[in-house]
């Protein structure tokens, strides 16, 4: 069957076709070539519109027609930038050349600048998928390009916040191999993170809780999701052993991760405060308990005291009960000095600050050291530039070298150096941690006494400063050394530091706040009122009726008219009908301290002398009784000073602050 | 379906409400992927299941997500992501819809797992246009107007469309009447 296609197929078919005659003539023009170029029309010749691109032939009918198994590349003179790509198919019988083709774009933008659409191309034109398939690839790479720049941002945050964490994280293989680890572990360990990848993580800690992590790790429940919790101790890049809290999480089923996830934190500065605070906490609760416990032994001696010292004075001298009654008081004494040193510990003990230069108080303490030590401690003092004053109790800062010195001595068995360094040292710190309270920023005088004794464990050290513990055996140390070095250090506004290890030596330092000059330290006269001597009347309160009794008998013989009162409202009631010249007052007592009670009487009869007396108060309202500029009697006292200190007071030689 | 519809949702959502709230669809819809990537094909549940988390999150019925969609797939998807493809699909409202089903197999050849729809549509009067509208999936006829209004904007031409029948079951024809007025030419 023959059959051709017919003119309207053929313009629908190839919108951009046109026919040439042998004289080069346009036959037929397709519509949307002539919808280009409305004057492209058949008759006219084909050279006036078109121009031969490739093949490289002659745009002639017979280079054409011999050619006509090619791709053709035509272009249209009259639309800027229209090429027309097709072949060129030879008709011999009706001596007619065909040109199918089409546009050739490369992509919608250059489609639209032609003012052509997808509408132009016949459907079985694949140049339109091939655009669409074009525009969508570019779509989806720009897609991509957002979701890298997304994805490398996302990358770029985490970083920044892990490696801004002072925690250490990362995933371990299931042998324990650094997979990664942030960059925080650089700061442990002085290695950037990625050389440390395929390091076994267990190399870096304590044998004992390597094997530990070991042993979870291979343990065959230890499944999916499941955690591990422990501290583990690593030595740093400065060969300090930190503590670290150490989480395991099994995430190895897990795609995303693929390992052990693991978490670090160091915890060891934490631990250390934690450490510092329990000890401020014992070491105070010790003291208040030492300090009540001085108190009534205070109270007991006081009472022992006067009246050994009344039967003392009754009796013969050179007598046996003399003698006798010297020696209860000698031990009486003792005892006292004894409960001193507690009170000092607890911090309750005045102390007589003046600005003096520790440099000048070691350098007259040295004969007296070395004495004490004996030949086979040799002493020697290291002073590093000049050292300033600072401001203190002489006597109680004496103490503290001589307890340190005599430690250092007992520390060492078979003799040894003692070196005890000066230096002044200025700190920026916001507060350094020390035993006792944390040390505030400012000059500091340091004074460091060195040994390369037997040194001290770090549980011997945590307790060294407890009253009454001792390493010394039974009957060679009180266990009171340290513990007044404490306080009194303390009492000081200073700080204790210690560098110990067993076998190592010891380094103790303690802290004393600098101050700049030496203000002489002006003593007020005091003024000598001359009183009569009619009979005086004395008011004692004091809760213990043991002491009123001694006090009783000391004062009447001596001539003052006594009244004694175990509570202060008695003594307040008494006051309201009674005159009295001095109060005798303890500071502690229940129901009203001695203070309020003083506080009461002053505000109703100002011209009342005070005498207050304690044997343990606690520090607010020995405060009070300061801001008061009342006198005070520490007991256990003699009943010569008593009788001195009442003197005293009724004289007007110590002034009191009228409430 | 692609990623590119699943991309539209999202822009959509944080578009008008934030990443947050997008974050929330998702984990509402139980969709655990960071993005989407628009050549890849993805289970038709998950579209839904972030159409459904949205209705309920956003507090809006489904077809008006849907309507908006449609509206915001024309208006930003296409116009933003494919705007040569668009300007080539046709130059005024009736041009394009009656282009669709041609763009749609041109389409194809790129994403051969694509289901399109088909758009059939007939001046029946003057500004006045019947959609036939055929798919395989059900319940998307919302889609439809908010595209078809969308396509209004783009050209610039007021458009009113409304439902006349709606299909019942998969690849039963909805149609729609499609009335637009004249298209704003710019001064």
């Amino acid at each position: 069957m023959d059959f051709s296609l017919s003119k309207d197929l053929l313009r629908a078919a190839f919108p951009f076709h046109f026919v040439l005659d042998e004289t080069m003539s346009l036959v037929d023009v397709g519509p949307g070539l002539q919808g280009l170029n409305a004057e492209m029309v058949p008759g006219s010749p084909a050279s006036d519109w078109l121009t031969l691109q490739r093949p490289a032939i002659g745009f002639d009918f017979h280079s054409l027609t011999e050619n006509s198994g090619l791709a053709f590349m035509i272009g249209c003179r009259a639309v800027d930038g229209l090429v027309l790509r097709g072949q060129v198919l030879h008709d011999p019988k009706q001596r007619v050349l065909f040109f199918l083709g089409g546009p050739r774009v490369a992509n919608f933008a250059e489609m639209r600048d032609l003012g052509l659409g997808l509408r132009d191309l016949p459907p079985h034109d694949s140049m339109g998928d091939m655009l669409v398939l074009l525009e969508t690839k570019q779509a989806a790479l720009v897609d991509a390009q957002k979701l890298t720049e997304k994805l490398t941002m996302r990358r770029k945050w985490f970083q920044a916040l892990i490696g801004a964490s002072n925690d250490v994280v990362g995933v371990l293989d299931t042998h324990g191999r650094v997979q990664y680890l942030s960059p925080g572990i650089e700061r442990l360990r002085g290695i950037p993170s990625e050389r440390l990848v395929g390091e076994l993580f267990l190399d870096w800690i304590h044998e004992e809780e390597a094997a530990a992590i070991s042993a979870v790790l291979n343990d065959g429940n230890w499944g999916p999701d499941a955690g591990h919790h422990q501290l583990v101790h690593l030595k740093d890049s400065h060969g300090i052993i930190r503590t670290l809290d150490l989480s395991l999480r099994n995430m190895a089923d897990d795609q995303h991760v693929g390992g052990i996830v693991i978490n670090l934190s160091d915890v060891t500065d934490r631990l250390e405060l934690r450490q510092q605070l329990l000890q401020v906490q014992r070491l105070d609760t010790l003291g208040q308990l030492a300090g009540g416990i001085a108190h009534d032994f205070n109270n007991l001696l006081f009472v022992i005291i006067s009246y050994a010292a009344l039967l003392k004075n009754a009796a013969e001298p050179g007598g046996s009960d003399y003698d006798d009654l010297d020696e209860i008081l000698k031990a009486a004494n003792d005892a006292a000095d004894l409960t001193r040193q507690i009170l000092t510990f607890s911090r309750k003990q005045d102390v007589d600050s003046s600005v003096l230069s520790l440099r000048t108080v070691i350098d007259e303490m040295m004969q007296m050291l070395g004495r004490l030590v004996g030949d086979q401690y040799p002493l020697r003092t290291r002073t590093e530039g000049s050292i300033g004053l600072t401001s203190g109790d002489e006597a109680q800062l004496r103490q503290v070298i001589i307890n340190i010195v005599v430690n250092a001595r007992d520390s060492m068995p078979d003799g040894g150096e003692i070196l005890i360094d000066l230096e002044d040292v200025e700190t920026n710190k916001p507060s350094l941690d020390c035993i006792g309270s944390p040390l505030p920023p400012g000059a500091y005088i340091v004074c460091t006494v060195t040994d390369n004794g037997t040194g001290m464990s770090k549980e011997v050290l945590d307790r060294a400063f407890e009253p009454f513990y001792t390493t010394k055996g039974r009957g060679k140390g009180t266990g009171l050394g340290l513990a007044t070095v404490y306080g009194m250090v303390a009492e000081h506004g200073g700080g204790i530091f210690v560098d110990t290890a067993v076998g190592r030596g010891t380094q103790f330092s303690f802290w004393l706040p600098s101050c700049d000059s030496a203000e002489p330290t002006v003593i007020e006269p005091s003024s000598s009122k001359v009183s009569g001597r009619e009979i005086e009347r004395i008011l004692v309160v004091d809760d213990s009726k043991a002491i009123l009794k001694v006090v009783e008998r000391v004062l009447g013989e001596r001539g003052y008219d006594i009244t004694t009162k175990s509570r202060p409202i008695e003594a307040l009631e008494l006051l309201q009908h009674e005159q009295v010249d001095l109060m005798l007052v303890d500071i502690l007592m229940p129901e009203m301290n001695g203070m309020q009670l003083v506080e009461k009487a002053l505000a109703q009869y100002p011209d009342i002398k005070v005498l207050m007396m304690t044997g343990y108060s606690t520090t607010g309202i020995l405060k009070q009784v300061d801001e008061a500029e009342l006198p005070v009697l520490w007991k256990p006292f003699t009943p010569s000073a008593l009788l001195e200190k009442v003197r005293e007071v009724l004289d007007g030689k110590v002034e009191q602050t009228p409430g | 379906m692609y990623g590119l519809v699943n991309q539209a949702v999202q822009g959509m959502v944080i578009a008008g409400f934030g990443e947050d709230v997008w974050d929330r669809i998702k984990r509402d819809a139980g969709v655990d992927l960071e993005a989407f990537i628009s050549m890849e094909s993805y289970d038709d549940s998950i579209t839904y299941s972030l159409v459904k988390s949205g209705s309920a999150i956003l507090n809006m019925p489904p077809e008006a997500i849907l309507r908006a969609f449609g509206e915001y797939w024309v208006l930003e998807t296409a116009a933003e992501g494919y705007p040569e493809l668009m300007q080539a699909a046709g130059s005024t409202l009736s041009e394009f819809i009656g282009n669709l089903d041609q763009l749609h197999s041109r389409v194809l050849m790129t994403f051969p797992e694509l289901r399109p729809p088909s758009f059939k549509c007939k001046e029946v009067n003057p500004g006045e246009l019947s959609v036939t509208y055929i798919s395989d999936r059900v319940g998307l006829e919302p889609m439809v107007v908010g595209l078809i209004e969308g396509l209004g904007k783009h050209f610039k031409t007021p458009v009113e469309v409304s439902m006349v029948n709606t299909s019942a079951e998969p690849s039963a024809p909805a149609e729609f009447l499609v009335r637009y007025g004249a298209t704003e030419r710019p001064e």
